[in-house]
C-alpha cells in the first residue's frame, strides 16, 4: 500500500486547526458574497454604471455576462484574492510544514527511520493534499448553499459545481509546484518566498497579459488563465479542457517532486 | 558470529567538508559497539548513512547481512533509532507519539513499561504535549520510542545526552541488559567513561576517519594515562618537582599540567616534601587522547 495510515493520521492531527480555519473562512466569505448579492439592486441603472468602468477592469472581471447580475457577482467571489489566498495557503502550509520544516527540525527522521519508504511518505502527504483540497472545495460549496438558503437567492446549487472543481484543478497546479519547491528546498523561508512570489506573480501576469495584446500569448502558460468562473456560470457545463490542462500540469510537477524527494539527502 | 553491521570503504562529503572518509568496520550480532569521537568527528554522518537518510559518495553498508541500497527501508523494521539533537513534533502528546511510532514500526513486542521505568518517566507525563517537555524528558521519550519494540539492532546517537546522572546510570544498566538479551547496540558518544561502562567494543573516529577499533579492555588499558594538574606555592618546589619527575608538561606560572602514564605512587613520591596548593588527577578528555595517541593521523 502506498499510503501510510498512521502517518496520514499524524498529518491530520497537525493540519486540523488550519483546515478548520480555511473551511470557516470560506463559508463566511461565501455568506458575505451572497449577502452582498441579496442586498444589491441589479437594475438597468447599475448595468449602465458597469459599462462606465475601465475596459481593462471589465475584461479582467469577465465580459461574458452582465457583471452586476447576481450570478456574475457570485462568480467574482471565486476570483477574489481572499479565495486564492485561502486555497494557496493550504498547500504552502502543508508541504512547508510536513516536508521542509520537518527536515529542518529533524522530525522527518523520526518518521523515515521506521519501515516507510520515501515514496510512501510523499504519497501520503500528496493524498492528504488531495483530501484536504476536496474538503475545502466541499466547504466552499457548503458556504454557497448556506448563502443561497439564508439570503433566499434562487439559483440551483449544481451550477456552482464546475466552478469549484475547476478552482480545485487550479490549485492542483499551484499545489504541484508548491510540492516541487518543498521537495527540493533546504530552507522554509526561501521556499515560502518563492512559492508566494510565484503565485502572486502569476496572478498579476494574468491581469497584465489579458489587457496587453502584445503579451496575450503568454497567458497559455499561466494557470490562472485556465480558470474562468464567469464563463462557466454564463455558459454552463464543465470546462474539460481547462481542467485537463491544470490537472496535467499539476501531475507533472508532482511527478518531478517525487523524483527529487526520493533522490535527495534529508 | 555474523556481522550485523558491516561498513566497507564508506565516504561522504558535504561540499568541501569531509563527513566520513574510507570508513571500514563491522559490528557483530549481540555486540555493544560504542562509537566514540568528539563533536563533528563523523559519528552522526555514519549513523545517518546507515539509516539511508543521506547517500554515500562511495562504499557500501551491509545491515543484517544485506547490502543497503539507496531507497531501501524494510531493514528498518528491526532497527530502533534515536537521532542526535532530538526534536519532537510539538502539537502531540507523548503517549500518542509513542503509539504512532509503534504503529509505524508495525508493532512488535512492546517494552514500553520497561523503558518508562528505566528512565524514570512518569506515565502521567505521557498525557502532556511534547512542547511542555524539558530537554531531558524529550530525550527519554525518544529513547523509549527507539527501544519500545525490542529491536534487533538499536542505533542510538548520543542516547544519554540531556539525562540527569541518576537516570543515566539506570538507563545504561538497562541498555546493558538489553545487550545481554541479544540486541546489538550501536551507540555514539563523546563521553569516554560512558563507552567504557557500556560497550564491548569501541570505535574511535576523528575527522571522518576511524582511528581505532578495539575491545573495551584494550581501551581501558590505554586509559591508565591520566591528566595531572599541579599548583605549586613556590617556584623552587616546582623546579624541584620537574627535576625529580621529568615530563612533557604545560607550565603556566606555578601551574603544571601533563598526561602521565606512571602510577599515582610515583607522583606522590616525587611530591614528597614539596608545598602544593592544589592537585588533581583526572581522565584526559577525548581530544587530548586523540592528540596524544593519534597524532600520526594528521
Amino acid at each position: 500500500m502506498l499510503i501510510s495510515i498512521p502517518y496520514f493520521k499524524m498529518i491530520l492531527r497537525d493540519q486540523r486547526p488550519f483546515l478548520i480555519t480555511y473551511a470557516v473562512s470560506l463559508i463566511l466569505f461565501e455568506l458575505m458574497v451572497h449577502w452582498l448579492v441579496a442586498s444589491s439592486e441589479f437594475s438597468a441603472q447599475s448595468m449602465k454604471l458597469v459599462h462606465m468602468l475601465p475596459p481593462a477592469f471589465k475584461k479582467f472581471m469577465g465580459e461574458n455576462m452582465g457583471l452586476l447580475s447576481p450570478l456574475g457577482f457570485v462568480a467574482l467571489g471565486y476570483t477574489h484574492p481572499m479565495v486564492y489566498t485561502i486555497f494557496a495557503a493550504f498547500p504552502a502550509g502543508l508541504f512547508g510544514r510536513e516536508i521542509i520544516t520537518a527536515r529542518e527540525k529533524g522530525t522527518i527522521e523520526l518518521t523515515l527511520c521506521r519501515p516507510l519508504s520515501r515514496t510512501e511518505f510523499i504519497m501520503t502527504t500528496l493524498f492528504f493534499f488531495i483530501c484536504g483540497l476536496i474538503f475545502i472545495g466541499i466547504m466552499q460549496i457548503f458556504g454557497v448553499w448556506l448563502g443561497l438558503l439564508v439570503f433566499r437567492i434562487e439559483h440551483p446549487l449544481y451550477i456552482f459545481f464546475p466552478v469549484v472543481i475547476n478552482l480545485c484543478c487550479l490549485f492542483i497546479t499551484i499545489g504541484g509546484y508548491t510540492m516541487l519547491i518543498s521537495a527540493s528546498a533546504k530552507e522554509l523561508s526561501k521556499a515560502l518566498t518563492l512559492i508566494i512570489g510565484l503565485t502572486v506573480g502569476l496572478y498579476f501576469l494574468e491581469f497584465i497579459c489579458s489587457n496587453i495584446e502584445a503579451v496575450d500569448f503568454l497567458r497559455i502558460v499561466n494557470p490562472f488563465y485556465y480558470f474562468k468562473p464567469q464563463k462557466i456560470l454564463g455558459n454552463g457545463g464543465y470546462p474539460w479542457r481547462d481542467m485537463a490542462v491544470l490537472t496535467g500540469a499539476g501531475l507533472i510537477f508532482i511527478a518531478d517532486s517525487f523524483r527529487r524527494f526520493r533522490r535527495r539527502d534529508i | 558470529m555474523p556481522a550485523i553491521v558491516e561498513i566497507s570503504g564508506l565516504s561522504k562529503s558535504f561540499g568541501r567538508t569531509i563527513g566520513v572518509k574510507e570508513l571500514n568496520f563491522s559490528v557483530e550480532e549481540g555486540e555493544i559497539f560504542g562509537f566514540l569521537g568528539p563533536n563533528g568527528a563523523g559519528k552522526t554522518t555514519t549513523i545517518r548513512l546507515m539509516m539511508n537518510f543521506i547517500r554515500p559518495d562511495s562504499g557500501q553498508i551491509y545491515i543484517f547481512g544485506k547490502a543497503v541500497k539507496w531507497g531501501d527501508y524494510k531493514y528498518k523494521r528491526e532497527i530502533g533509532y534515536l537521532p542526535g539533537e532530538l526534536r519532537l513534533p510539538p502539537g502531540v502528546k507523548g503517549g500518542a507519539l509513542l503509539d504512532y511510532w509503534n504503529e509505524m514500526s508495525k508493532g512488535g513486542k512492546s517494552e514500553r513499561d520497561r523503558w518508562l521505568k528505566a528512565l524514570d518517566f512518569k506515565p502521567d507525563d505521557l498525557h502532556r504535549y511534547t512542547r511542555e517537555y524539558s530537554r531531558g524528558m524529550r530525550q527519554k521519550l525518544g529513547v523509549i520510542g527507539a527501544l519500545q519494540n525490542h529491536p534487533r539492532l538499536a542505533v542510538l546517537d548520543e542516547p544519554s545526552e540531556g539525562l540527569d546522572p541518576l537516570v543515566k546510570h539506570s538507563f545504561l544498566e538497562e541498555l546493558k541488559k538489553l545487550g545481554d538479551e541479544g540486541c546489538t547496540i550501536f551507540f555514539s558518544s563523546h563521553v569516554l567513561s560512558e563507552v567504557e561502562h557500556l560497550a564491548d567494543t569501541a570505535g574511535i573516529i576523528r575527522k571522518g576517519t576511524l582511528v581505532s577499533k578495539e575491545g573495551i579492555e584494550d581501551l581501558k588499558s590505554r586509559q591508565l594515562r591520566k591528566k595531572v594538574n599541579l599548583h605549586f606555592i613556590h617556584e623552587a618546589d616546582l623546579m624541584e618537582f620537574l627535576r625529580r619527575y621529568p615530563c612533557q608538561a604545560e607550565r603556566n606560572h606555578l601551574h603544571l599540567s601533563y598526561i602521565s602514564d606512571k602510577t599515582p605512587n610515583d607522583l606522590i613520591n616525587a611530591l614528597h616534601g614539596l608545598d602544593i596548593a592544589d592537585f588533581t588527577i583526572s581522565q584526559p578528555d577525548l581530544e587530548e587522547i586523540f592528540l596524544e595517541y593519534y597524532q600520526d593521523v594528521d
